[in-house]
């Protein structure tokens, strides 16, 4: 046994010579994690994949890498209901800074809230009065941002129509008539269907707006 | 009337004589700064050293005095009138002036907030375990869950956790409905949408949900 010993402090020496040569160093394929709430999260480098959890800050490749040896880090999945990307280059070889820091930003994915309208038709041109659009004002809640919605010109009354502000997956949503008469014509009565409920993993495009003379 | 702008100019000209020769009337510096959050108007600026106003439209983002400062001349901007439904707070606003100090004057201004609360009648407990009797309440974004009062028949008190900025709309729908009653807004109604409003200069606790047996 005391024969081995010696054998590895020698062995142990040696590598510590060797590296004091300019031998290896090894590195860690590393970084930072931000607003990762959710599972799912996989990471690549090279052939080695990673399992990140949910709340994780930061992550580090099991295998270490050689001075000079190229790294590569990938998404090889993306968590559930959230778009990760870098916020730092994520390729490099080892050695070019002291240690290797990739940094990730994570964000719920967010998605349109949107439907059709109909009903919504121009005011016709009467004597001098020139023809006039008719609009109405729809409101998610007072955070959620307002769209107003215009009498198309085709003459059809009915068109698309979706918010500006787009929802986050998991986030409520519920769509009303705006309180304030001046964004709406005040010669029509318009409803709300399907405005209501939480936003999924595409855009919820089946809002209906139904709008009749008064 | 015209023997005034010979007399006028013959000041100015005594005034930047003086200036010149480190008089404290005027200077080449400019007192200025930069101002978020400005939705409303009605906001009016001072500097307190001169008494120097300065009415600022809502929307603006920066703002410059009309008159300049000497070197080390003090300054000290401040609020002099606040905008309508709207708290402005000036930051880095008091100091003598240089090119340093003189056009970073900070003014952030956000909408009073105020709460949105209400109740909720006729929510009833059935007894059962596992039965959801309350009903899950949604100003866009914002939810609330009101479960049923302790006293049966009492109405439920409710508010949003995220407060309204004054003049700002709301609209409150129904998110997800108790597995025993069917629940519909009913006041305040704004605009013939009920649920909907304009918070007031105070907190809003108009908002009646009322319940029915299915």
């Amino acid at each position: 046994m005391k024969l081995s010993y010696l054998g590895a402090i020698v062995a142990v020496s040696a590598a510590a010579l060797v590296a004091g040569c300019g031998g290896k160093a090894e590195y860690s394929v590393q970084g930072t994690i931000n607003g990762l709430s959710t599972p799912g999260l996989q990471l690549s480098n090279g052939g080695e994949t990673i399992s990140v959890p949910a709340g994780a800050t930061s992550f580090t490749f099991p295998r270490q890498i050689g001075y000079g040896t190229s790294y590569a880090v990938g998404f090889a999945q993306q968590p559930e209901h959230m778009l990760c990307q870098f916020t730092s280059i994520n390729t490099g070889s080892a050695g070019q800074t002291v240690a290797i820091s990739v940094g990730i930003s994570c964000a719920r994915r967010v998605y349109a809230l949107g439907g059709q309208f109909t009903g919504l038709f121009t005011i016709p041109a009467n004597g001098a009065t020139a023809a006039a659009p008719r609009t109405v004002t729809l409101l998610n809640g007072s955070a959620g941002g307002q769209v107003q919605l215009v009498s198309p010109a085709d003459g059809s009354g009915a068109g698309d129509f979706a918010f500006s502000t787009p929802v986050a997956d998991g986030q409520a949503y519920g769509v009303t008539i705006h309180p304030d008469p001046k964004l709406s014509s005040t010669d029509i009565n318009c409803t709300v269907k399907n405005g209501v409920g939480v936003m999924g993993e595409a855009a919820v495009t089946n809002l209906l707006v139904e709008c009749k003379p008064k | 009337m015209k023997s005034m702008y010979p007399r006028a100019g013959l000041a100015l000209l005594c005034a930047m004589i003086l200036s010149a020769c480190g008089g404290s009337g005027g200077g080449n510096l400019q007192l200025a700064g930069s101002i978020g959050g400005l939705t409303r108007p009605g906001l009016v600026l001072i500097n307190k050293s001169t008494g120097e106003k300065l009415t600022v439209a809502e929307g603006t983002t920066v703002f410059v005095f009309t008159r300049f400062l000497g070197i080390d001349e003090q300054f000290d901007v401040e609020i002099d009138t606040q905008p309508s439904g709207t708290k402005c707070v000036a930051s880095e606003n008091n100091n003598k002036a240089n090119v340093y100090t003189s056009t970073r004057v900070q003014i952030n201004c956000s909408l009073n907030p105020w709460t949105l609360s209400g109740v909720v009648q006729g929510l009833a407990d059935d007894g059962v375990a596992g039965n959801n009797d309350g009903v899950t309440l949604a100003n866009g974004p914002d939810t609330v869950y009101v479960p049923p009062s302790a006293t049966t028949g009492a109405a439920a008190n409710f508010s949003f956790a995220a407060t309204v900025g004054e003049g700002s709309p709301y609209g409150v729908t129904v998110l997800s409905q108790p597995s025993n009653r069917i629940c519909s807004l009913t006041a305040p109604v704004t605009n013939s949408v009920a649920g909907t409003g304009v918070m007031p200069a105070g907190n809003d606790n108009r908002l009646v949900v009322t319940c029915v047996a299915k």
